[in-house]
C-alpha cells in the first residue's frame, strides 16, 4: 500500500507497474518490473519457508514444519478428494499454484508492497493455462468422448440444442470467472484498505473509528487471501476432475 | 490429594500382585492404529469463516457476469462469421444468462454440500 | 486503472512464466520430496511403533497365558499329589487292618483249638472217671466186676446217644 495522505494519490496507485530494469527480448517487452520483483519474492519466500521448515526433518514437527505439512496436507487432500488417485501427477502443479497465489496475496497485505494477484492479466494467464491444459488432458484421455462433458447425463435429446451451447458457454466461462474472482477480490480488498487507511490519516486523532474498521477489514482480507488461493486450487482440481473423470460435479 | 492419587497410579506393580490387566490394551492399540490413517478429507476444510457468505455472493455475481460476457462474445463472433447480426448476439446473450444461472446454481449447491 | 494498461501485460506475462516455472521446479524437485519423505518417515515410524506395540501386547498375552497354564498345572499336580498320598495312606491303613484281622483270626483259631483240646481232654478224663464209677457201681449192684472195656463201650454208646 502506498501512502494515502496525499490528495493526488489515488487508492489505485498501489497497483501501478513500474519498470525497474527495462529489458527487451526479440521485440518483446520483458522489463523487470515491480510485479516481477514481487513474483520472485513470492517464489523465494515459498521456497525458503518450505525448506527452512523441513530442515530438521523432525518426526515431531515444530510450528513451522507443522505449517508446511498442513499446506501439503490441505492441497493433497483437495487433489485426492476432487480428482482421485489419478490426480497425483498434477499435485505439484496445484500445490505450486496454491502457494504462489497464497504468498502473493499475503505479501500484498503488507503495507507498501505490490499485489501480484490483483492484476487480471496475471490471474487470467494462470486460469487460461489451466483451461487449455485441462482441455488438452481431457481430449488426450477421452478423445472425442470428451465432448460428452457438454451433454449432461439423463437429459432428453431434444433439449440438447439448448443445453449444449449453455454448457459450452459455461465451460468457456471458467477461465474468466476463475481469474476475475481472484483479481477482483484482491483489487477490491486492497483498495478498500487503502481508502480507509486514508481516512485514518486524514482524520488524525478522530481517525480512531476508521482505524478499528481498517483492522477489521485487514483481518477479513487475511482470510480472503487464504480462501481465494484455496478456492483457485480447488476449482483447478474440479476442472482436472472433469477432464479425467468426465462426470459432472 | 491430587499428587497422592497420581502417585498411586504410577506405582509399579507389586511382585506378588496379579499381572496387569491386558483387557483394554488391545482397544487402545486399535484406536492408535486408526489415528495413523493418512490425512482424511475432514482435515482439509478451510475452516468455518464468516467471510464465506460475502465471498459466495461475490462468486455467484462473477459467475453470472462472466457467462454473460462469454455469451455476448460468442454471439458477436458468430454474427460476424455468418453475417446474422444481431440475431445470434441476442440468442447467445440469453444462453449466457442461462449458463450463468446454471453455474451459479451449481456453485450454490456445491457450497451447500461443502458446508454440511 | 493500472490493470487496464496493456503495455504492462507483456513484461508481467514474461516474468510470471519465469517465476512460476522456477517455483514449479523448486517445489517438484526440492520442497515436496522433502515433505513427502518426512510424512512417509513419520507414517512408517508410527506404523512400526504400532506393530511393535501389537507384538508386545501379543507377547504379554502369551506370557499371561503361560502364567495361567503353569499355575493351573501346578495346582493340578498338587491336587494329584494330595489325592495320591491320601490314597496311599488309605491302602496302608487297609493293609494294616487286614493284617490285624488275620492276626486276630489266627489267634481266634488257636484259642478255638486250645479250647477244643481242653474240652477233649476234659471229655477224655470224664470218660475214665465215668468208667471207674460204672465199674464200681456195677460191682456194688451185681457183685461182679465188669471189664473196663465193657464200661467204656457203654459210656461211649451213652455219650453218642446223648450227642
Amino acid at each position: 500500500m502506498e501512502e494515502a495522505g496525499h490528495a493526488e494519490h489515488s487508492p489505485l496507485a498501489q497497483f501501478e507497474i513500474h519498470r525497474l530494469i527495462p529489458l527487451e527480448f526479440f521485440g518483446i517487452d520483458a522489463s523487470f518490473t515491480n510485479a516481477a520483483l514481487f513474483m520472485l519474492i513470492s517464489v523465494a519466500l515459498i521456497t525458503w519457508f518450505l525448506m527452512a521448515a523441513t530442515r530438521g526433518q523432525n518426526l515431531v514437527p515444530g510450528r513451522l514444519q507443522a505449517m508446511a505439512e498442513a499446506s501439503y496436507g490441505l492441497i493433497a487432500g483437495a487433489v485426492r478428494d476432487n480428482v482421485g488417485t489419478e490426480g497425483k501427477q498434477y499435485f505439484p502443479f496445484v500445490f505450486s499454484l496454491f502457494m504462489f497465489i497464497l504468498f502473493a496475496n499475503f505479501i500484498g497485505l503488507i503495507p507498501h508492497t505490490f499485489t501480484v494477484t490483483s492484476h487480471i492479466i496475471v490471474t487470467f494467464a494462470l486460469a487460461m493455462f489451466i483451461f487449455i491444459a485441462v482441455t488438452i488432458i481431457g481430449l488426450w484421455r477421452h478423445k472425442l468422448h470428451f465432448f460428452s462433458l457438454f451433454l449432461p447425463h439423463g437429459v432428453p435429446i431434444f433439449l440438447a440444442p439448448l443445453l449444449v451451447p449453455i454448457e459450452i458457454i459455461g465451460y468457456l466461462t471458467r477461465p474468466i470467472s476463475l481469474s476475475v474472482r481472484l483479481a477482483a477480490n484482491m483489487l477490491a480488498g486492497h483498495t478498500m484498505l487503502e481508502v480507509f487507511a486514508g481516512f485514518v490519516v486524514a482524520l488524525g486523532i478522530f481517525g480512531f473509528a476508521p482505524f478499528l474498521f481498517v483492522i477489521a477489514i485487514y483481518g477479513l482480507e487475511v482470510i480472503v487471501a487464504f480462501l481465494q488461493a484455496y478456492v483457485f486450487a480447488v476449482l483447478t482440481c474440479l476442472y482436472l476432475s472433469d477432464a479425467i473423470n468426465l462426470h459432472k460435479h | 490429594m491430587f499428587v497422592a492419587a497420581q502417585m498411586t497410579d504410577d506405582r509399579p506393580p507389586q511382585p506378588g500382585a496379579p499381572p496387569p490387566d491386558l483387557g483394554d490394551f488391545g482397544d487402545r492399540l486399535r484406536r492408535a492404529q486408526g489415528q495413523n490413517e493418512p490425512v482424511g478429507p475432514q482435515e482439509t476444510g478451510a475452516g468455518g469463516v464468516n467471510a464465506k457468505g460475502m465471498g459466495a455472493a461475490f462468486r455467484i455475481a462473477t459467475e453470472l457476469i462472466a457467462a454473460l460476457v462469454v455469451g455476448a462474445g460468442l454471439g458477436l463472433l458468430l454474427d460476424r462469421w455468418l453475417g446474422t447480426r444481431p440475431i445470434l448476439l441476442l440468442v447467445f446473450l440469453a444462453l449466457g444468462m442461462a449458463s450463468g444461472i446454471l453455474s451459479a446454481f451449481r456453485e450454490a449447491k456445491r457450497m451447500g454440500a461443502a458446508s454440511e | 486503472m493500472p490493470q487496464m494498461d496493456f503495455t504492462t501485460y507483456a513484461p508481467q506475462l514474461v516474468w510470471l512464466v519465469i517465476s512460476f516455472v522456477l517455483l514449479y521446479v523448486l517445489m517438484a524437485r526440492m520442497a515436496l520430496p522433502r515433505i513427502e519423505s518426512i510424512l512417509s518417515m513419520r507414517e512408517r515410524r508410527i506404523e512400526g511403533d504400532l506393530t511393535e506395540a501389537a507384538e508386545m501386547g501379543r507377547k504379554a498375552e502369551a506370557a499371561q497365558k503361560n502364567f495361567d497354564k503353569v499355575t493351573s498345572e501346578t495346582r493340578a499336580r498338587a491336587q494329584k499329589l494330595a489325592s495320591e498320598s491320601r490314597a496311599a495312606a488309605n491302602t496302608a491303613q487297609l493293609a494294616r487292618m487286614a493284617k490285624k484281622d488275620a492276626e486276630l483270626a489266627e489267634q481266634a483259631k488257636k484259642s478255638d483249638a486250645e479250647i477244643t483240646a481242653a474240652r477233649n481232654k476234659a471229655m477224655g478224663s470224664l470218660r475214665d472217671v465215668a468208667a471207674d464209677v460204672a465199674q464200681a457201681a456195677a460191682e456194688k449192684v451185681t457183685g461182679s466186676r465188669i471189664s473196663r472195656d465193657v464200661a467204656l463201650q457203654a459210656i461211649d454208646a451213652e455219650l453218642k446217644a446223648r450227642g
